[in-house]
């Protein structure tokens, strides 16, 4: 292989991997050991909210990878995102899944904002929106003897390992039924946006693609945007489910349908009621004549029921910007799908950081001359 | 010698690619494709470089055998669509149609791949245009005259059909932007 | 993971070549790709990175800059990147000796030869970004040909300014036709394009779009007849052209050094022209590169 010696770069490349290791090892703590590792199970589980946000924005489901990532990234959550699409990026694909429904889901949460009751039940599951944000002094210097005890008090007797499927009609489906939500669209086939090139304008499987691999906080402030008066979405959350999606795969050598294993998902739909905004009536959408009810769906991998009701409401604000032309920011896909990706928005802004010194001393020449100039013409 | 699976080896493909970039991008350049045909077609050489099943191929002339179709991965697709075609270029394409693409989208315009071309025979042709230091004299023998004047019909800059014709191990390539004549 | 040279799978290593020669049959014309994510950031040239892996050779010699240096950071961890992914490929910082030069910002001074091909590292493949922020808008200007706002913001500059501000990713005509955005290479590189003796290809990793120069095109920079195009001028008070304070160069783009209590340093920004001009001071490495393994 051939060698040409560098003068300033590699070694500086090779210290900032030095520095960095230090730093995670604790090494400059005198109260730290820097034997003590996390390990990849404690990662996943402690920190499984962040777990599953960087599967979802690495588009990979793979909790244990993501767990390192998590460690390697030193917890950044789009670095370590972005390792593991790094990775993601070039397996093969193996196969490709029929459409699966939410109704397949067994379910640990599912609550409903629309009705008082629902078919099937409202089922709170661990959410931490009722608990006071007050610190839990007793995690602070944890006991595993302790934590045992507390894991057996709340199981009990019969440790529930197996969570039963749940068949139940959805609530939106029942509004369906109804008439008061247009008849499905029929399905369009799913675009991988990571094999296919950006089609304009974006067709809805690819925007809602973009959006599960979107970056929470970015998809929340667009979702936001349409609370604050810049689009008007008042959104109610028809459904909000959480759970286990067996994920079936058709067999290498039958082709039969076999469920390859499950995954976490958050799924959200939201119903609307049409942007007519104040002076414009309010009214409910009209489809075939008949006011109605509209729909926003969104899904991402993991626990993360922000970005499900964010992506709902991001959803559905781009299907009004294509009925009436987008007239608000988040209601025009190429703006939504084009900023929320945290991983592409991160690395540009990154790139800032590189030197940038010959593009600067072009600006300088063209000032210098500009204000010889101006000096000459005075 | 025939080597059968040369055309198929990743290394090869690199070689080959690089060998036709070259040739694409100095249009009338004749260019050698090695011993990555294997002894067989240097136009499926140059095919299975470029296709696989994200793409779309027509085999006009069923001059693949089904084996190799298969093997190129590429979804069969009539000839008005598809992104690739390989046609015999003795045969009289007629009034033929190939995708020229659109002006918002030109780069759907397909590749037509010609074999059966004598290079280096027949009537020299003055080419111009970008990829050319002002002009090369280019000699194609075997080519059914209609596929010159199909050719006018389908390249109007940005639209048009790129063309690859192969002979033995060599290659040479005409994107729709050369001009032909003085 | 893939074990194969260039690091690419095969799927994303042809797409890139079917890309690559359509974008040499429509210079200028932005091709989309799917462009895959890198370990290497958005950004960092991801888009040069895919090209430069897609077509490399166990016999290319890959030479590696960034600001017109091949010791700058990101250009040794690109060119490591590539190096360790494409076994046999060797690396030169000589650009006479390279077969395949991926660049950020700069096209080297010496002249280019056939053989070469130059790969370039893209922020923003669109000129007509600075006027338009919508791409479909944009694709369909690009389409008609219609660079009217372009030609509109340049006649604003020169009311104002008297002149067109724009000192880097200077708008220019490919051959007649589609106006590209060379990257932010300075002016003084822009008319390296036009006629050049290799194919410059182009890559914008975030962007997602593959475009190219072929050789021997015409590429002519947007300027009005009346006011002609004018490169970085690296003059003095005096009006005398600087020149490089290492190899006494005059016709070279160079790099200000600000220097406390006293004038700035001037010297030449292309390093390896730098040192081939001064015959390749204490380079002793350079005969270990030929021998190889």
């Amino acid at each position: 292989m051939g060698y040409v010696a560098m003068r300033g770069g590699e070694h500086a490349i090779a210290e900032a991997l030095n520095a960095l290791d230090l730093l995670r090892a604790g090494a400059t703590d005198p109260g730290a050991d820097p034997g003590e590792a996390l390990t990849i199970a404690a990662i996943r589980h402690q920190l499984r909210l962040l777990t599953d946000r960087v599967m979802g924005e690495g588009g990979l489901y793979a909790p244990d990878l993501a767990a390192l990532a998590i460690k390697q990234a030193h917890g950044d959550p789009l670095e370590a995102a972005f390792i593991l699409r790094a990775h993601r990026s070039n397996l093969p694909r193996l196969g490709t899944s029929p459409v699966h429904h939410g109704g397949e889901l067994r379910l640990i949460r599912r609550i409903s904002a629309a009705f008082k009751e629902i078919p099937g039940g409202q089922r709170l599951g661990p959410g931490t929106d009722y608990l006071q944000r007050l610190f839990r002094l007793d995690l602070l210097n944890e006991d595993p003897q302790a934590v045992r005890a507390a894991v057996a008090r709340i199981l009990g007797d019969e440790i529930q390992t197996k969570i039963p499927a749940m068949e139940f009609p959805g609530v939106v489906a029942g509004l369906r039924q109804e008439g008061l939500l247009p008849p499905s669209r029929p399905a369009q086939a799913a675009i991988d946006i990571t094999r296919e090139p950006l089609a304009l304008p974006v067709p809805r499987p690819a925007r809602l693609a973009h959006l599960v691999r979107g970056e929470t906080g970015g998809i929340l402030a667009m979702a936001y945007s349409t609370m604050r008066g810049y689009g008007y979405l008042h959104p109610t959350v028809a459904e909000l489910r959480v759970g286990y999606l067996p994920v079936r795969l058709p067999h290498p050598l039958t082709g039969e349908l076999v469920e390859a294993g499950e995954m976490l998902i958050t799924e959200c739909e939201i119903v609307a009621t049409h942007g007519g905004g104040p002076g414009k009536g309010g009214a409910a959408g009209k489809e075939g004549g008949q006011p109605r009810l509209l729909l926003g769906y969104g899904a991402c991998v993991g626990h993360n029921e922000v970005k499900a009701i964010a992506m709902a409401m991001c959803d559905r604000a781009m299907l009004n910007g294509d009925e009436r032309g987008p007239a608000q920011p988040a209601e025009d896909p190429e703006f939504v799908i084009a900023l929320v990706d945290g991983i592409e928005s991160m690395g540009f802004c990154s790139h800032y950081k590189l030197p940038h010194y010959v593009t600067f001393q072009a600006d300088l020449e063209n000032l210098r001359q500009a204000a010889h100039r101006a000096k000459g013409a005075l | 010698m025939i080597a059968l699976d040369h055309p198929w080896l990743a290394d090869g493909q690199r070689v080959v690619f690089r060998t036709v970039l070259e040739a694409w991008a100095r249009p009338g350049c004749v260019v050698n494709l090695g011993p990555w045909t294997g002894g067989g077609s240097p136009a499926l050489t140059v095919l299975a470089a470029l296709c696989d099943a994200g793409t779309t191929f027509c085999d006009l002339h069923h001059q693949l055998s089904k084996g190799e179709r298969g093997r190129l991965g590429a979804l069969a697709a009539p000839a008005e669509e598809a992104a690739f075609v390989l046609a015999d270029a003795s045969m009289d394409p007629g009034d033929l149609t190939l995708a020229r693409g659109t002006l918002l989208a030109p780069e759907k315009g397909a590749t037509l791949v010609l074999a059966n071309v004598a290079i280096g025979n027949g009537s020299e042709q003055i080419l111009s245009g970008p990829g050319i230091d002002g002009h090369v004299d280019l000699r194609l023998g075997g080519i059914h005259p209609q596929w010159w004047t199909a050719r006018e019909r389908w390249c109007e800059f940005p639209l048009g059909v790129d063309l690859v014709f192969c002979s033995g191990s060599r290659a040479v390539c005409l994107p729709r932007h050369t001009r032909i004549g003085a | 993971m893939n074990q194969g040279f260039g690091f690419l799978d095969d799927l994303a290593v042809r797409e890139i070549r079917r890309g690559l020669l359509k974008a040499l049959a429509i210079p200028g014309y932005q091709v989309p790709y799917a462009s895959r994510e890198m370990p290497v950031a958005r950004g960092f040239g991801t888009g040069g990175l895919q090209i430069s892996l897609a077509i490399a050779l166990p016999r290319d010699r890959l030479k590696v800059i960034d600001q017109g240096a091949d010791d700058s950071v990101n250009a040794v961890a690109l060119r490591r990147f590539i190096e360790a992914s494409c076994p046999g490929l060797e690396t030169t910082t000589r650009t006479v000796e390279a077969t395949l030069i991926q660049t950020r910002h700069r096209i080297p001074e010496q002249p280019l030869s056939p053989g070469q091909v130059m790969v370039y590292q893209v922020p923003y493949p669109d000129p007509l970004q600075i006027v338009e922020p919508s791409e479909s808008r944009r694709r369909r200007c690009h389409a008609h040909g219609d660079y009217a706002r372009l030609w509109v913001r340049l006649y604003e500059d020169m009311v104002r300014f008297n002149e067109v501000a724009i000192s880097n990713r200077y708008p220019a005509r490919v051959a007649g036709r589609y106006v590209i955005d060379p990257s932010p290479i300075p002016r003084f590189d822009v008319l390296k394009l036009h006629q050049s003796p290799v194919a410059h290809l182009f890559g914008a990793g975030r962007e997602k779009k593959l475009y190219a120069v072929p050789p021997y095109t015409d590429v002519e920079p947007l300027a009005f007849s009346d006011v002609p195009f004018a490169v970085e001028p690296f003059r003095d008070a005096t009006g005398a052209r600087r020149t490089c304070a290492r190899c006494g160069a005059a016709d070279t783009y160079l790099d200000e050094l600000p220097q406390v209590g006293a004038a700035s340093r001037w010297q030449c920004n292309d390093l390896d022209r730098c040192a081939e001009r001064l015959g390749y001071p204490g380079d002793s490495d350079h005969d270990e590169h030929h021998a190889g393994p």
